[in-house]
């Protein structure tokens, strides 16, 4: 049987539910999602929400820090004001928050996403917000992408379900792009980011000049975030400007498709350097941690809703 | 002609020099300080920072400024036109000094307008200066920055060491207390006052060493690595102590936390503070005893 919100919540088992990514039914004591990967716990973590369920998703090339951006989103949600907060619904979103803030107190970037589906950690937490006398509640669920399944993904649709399911269900997307990659390493950042904005785009519906205004305007929020802005100064004075003159493509594209969409830098080492072996070995570790404009581009998409 | 520098203090000058000098200086006594060296390993899954017994060094006493230079202070040195002053510069950063200019292009810290400071943060710390604007300032007022090691001295030997040897990781103890820092998360976001969280004081009056502002200090920031393994910096960096504003971990604004940020970094989380060596200072004794007889 499927289960009611306020079945879940009695308890009542057994207790089936849709998978919360792309809605297939999902069989008892399944750990995944056939379909997808969809961890079921997460799904049954859904079900039990009363309200508005959101989802936003986070993509972005390999190596852009999407990891590092959605441990420390979370934990700077669950040490929250009222105004802001968000706290996780269970233990599997806390396991992403601590690999990465374990790996950044003891200096250094959590291990990179494996490419398998079903290693992948989600995020899934409550979001109040304090709004004039009264509290909003949004739910956020997103999952932590491998860059190279998005790469394989935008270039061949249906090789990771998940990610399409979950681009078409976010309402609010971000895109990160590595502001140093961006300012120092020609137009590849650039590219792969319109790419996956044609991408988005698609599984929404939209085209960059014969959309409509009205399919436009019902297009998901994107917020593009320039990364490692500790490197890249450029990109912090003003986003926007760093985005017209460094990522023209992308710029242009957003422009003409998506109806809301906004820049942002952000950062979240002090300073840093690169390490170095004799093997030729390299590997960037962060010296101290004060993050700048993470919760930004977050707090943007759920005001935009 | 005599020049008026060269003149000897009489009695009664001396007193009140040494009055304001410590009720704008501490004096932090020579000593050892425990200085943390985790070393940086090439492993086969990757670099690892692995701790290494700490290592000892010993410090001369100094007098330490009680408060971070604020911008009312700084304000003092722009008005004296000591970015125009060549003597206070070392010949290879001379051509950077033009650049080293506020929002408006005048000479002054990076966040300034007109060459002013903003009207209600004169009492905060000055930032958006380099090391050399601070080492500049430091030298026009006649001090210096202070060592790495004697920055940690000032932190943790009044309390002395605990049971087991270590020192204390904040000047008031081990245990860390928001009400006593401005860091993250205290929720404050910016800085405050240079009086602010007294109570985060060392028992001899020094202010704020942990939170508000990270500080610069007269030591070059070289990350410790293993054999083979090396470290890339873009720049030649400087060391930072104690932690600012918007530092995420407690681990990272203690009294033995050192990272760093290039020379010619202008950020708004780091400002600094000064010293003299206690022996550059004539007839300390007399002018101790002087002080107090006053008081």
């Amino acid at each position: 049987m499927i289960a009611t919100t306020n079945q879940v919540n009695a308890g009542f088992p057994p207790i089936t539910v849709d998978c919360a990514c792309c809605d297939q039914r999902l069989p008892d004591r399944v750990e995944y999602c056939a379909e997808c990967s969809t961890p079921a716990s997460l799904s049954h973590a859904v079900a039990k929400r009363v309200g508005t369920q959101s989802f936003v998703s986070v993509l972005g090339a390999s190596n852009a820090g999407k990891t590092v951006y959605l441990g420390l989103l979370l934990d700077i949600l669950s040490k929250g004001t009222d105004a802001f907060r968000g706290l996780p619904t269970s233990a599997f979103s806390i396991d992403l928050q601590e690999q990465v803030i374990t790996a950044l107190e003891g200096r250094v970037f959590p291990d990179k996403t494996p490419s398998e589906a079903d290693a992948w950690k989600w995020l899934h937490c409550q979001i109040s917000m304090a709004e004039k006398k009264k509290q909003r509640n949004v739910d956020l669920v997103s999952p932590d992408f491998a860059g190279e399944a998005i790469s394989l993904e935008i270039d061949q649709t249906g090789t990771y379900p998940a990610i399409g399911h979950v681009v078409k269900k976010s309402s609010g997307i971000l895109i990160l792009c590595d502001s140093m990659r961006v300012r120092d390493a020609g137009s590849g950042e650039d590219l792969f980011a319109t790419k996956l904005a044609s991408y988005i785009a698609q599984a929404h519906g939209l085209t960059s000049d014969h959309g409509n205004s009205r399919s436009r305007k019902h297009g998901p929020r994107i917020a593009i975030v320039f990364t490692k802005c500790d490197g890249c100064p450029e990109a912090t004075e003003d986003p926007s400007r760093f985005a017209a003159n460094n990522t023209s493509r992308l710029f242009e594209y957003c422009r003409r498709t998506f109806s809301q969409h906004a820049f942002f830098a952000a950062s979240v080492a002090g300073s840093s350097g690169i390490l170095a072996d004799e093997t030729g070995r390299q590997m960037r570790i962060p010296f101290h941690i004060q993050p700048r404009g993470i919760i930004e581009p977050l707090q943007w998409i759920v005001n935009q809703g | 002609m005599t020049n008026k520098d060269d003149l000897p203090f009489d009695d009664v000058s001396l007193s009140f020099a040494w009055q304001a000098l410590q009720h704008d200086m501490a004096m932090v006594p020579g000593g050892d300080v425990q200085q943390v060296c985790d070393s940086i390993i090439a492993t086969n899954a990757g670099f690892e920072i692995v701790p290494s017994p700490n290592r000892v060094v010993s410090v001369d006493s100094i007098y330490l400024d009680r408060d971070c230079v604020t911008n009312a202070d700084f304000a003092r040195f722009v008005e004296s036109d000591g970015y125009g002053n060549p003597d206070l510069w070392p010949a290879v950063i001379l051509p950077n000094v033009l650049q080293f200019s506020d929002s408006s292009g005048q000479p002054g810290p990076k966040y300034w307008v007109n060459g002013d400071p903003p009207s209600d943060k004169l009492d905060h710390p000055v930032v958006g200066i380099s090391w050399y604007e601070a080492s500049a300032f430091a030298t026009w007022a006649g001090k210096r920055l202070p060592s790495s090691a004697e920055w940690q001295r000032a932190g943790t030997w009044p309390k002395g060491h605990s049971s087991d040897g270590t020192e204390l990781h904040f000047p008031w103890g081990n245990g860390f207390d928001p009400a006593k820092a401005n860091v993250w998360s205290s929720g404050v976001g910016d800085t405050v006052a240079v009086t602010e969280f007294e109570r985060g004081r060392t028992p001899n009056g020094v202010r704020q060493l942990v939170g508000n502002v990270w500080e610069w200090v007269d030591t070059q920031f070289e990350p410790s690595t293993g054999d083979g393994v090396s470290v890339l910096l873009d720049q030649t960096m400087a060391e930072i102590r104690g932690g600012a504003f918007d530092t995420y971990f407690q681990t990272q604004a203690t009294c033995q936390f050192h990272t760093g940020q290039p020379l010619l970094f202008r950020g708004a989380n780091v400002g600094f503070r000064c010293c003299v060596s206690a022996s550059e200072i004539p007839d300390v004794d007399r002018g101790v005893i002087r002080s107090s007889e006053a008081v």
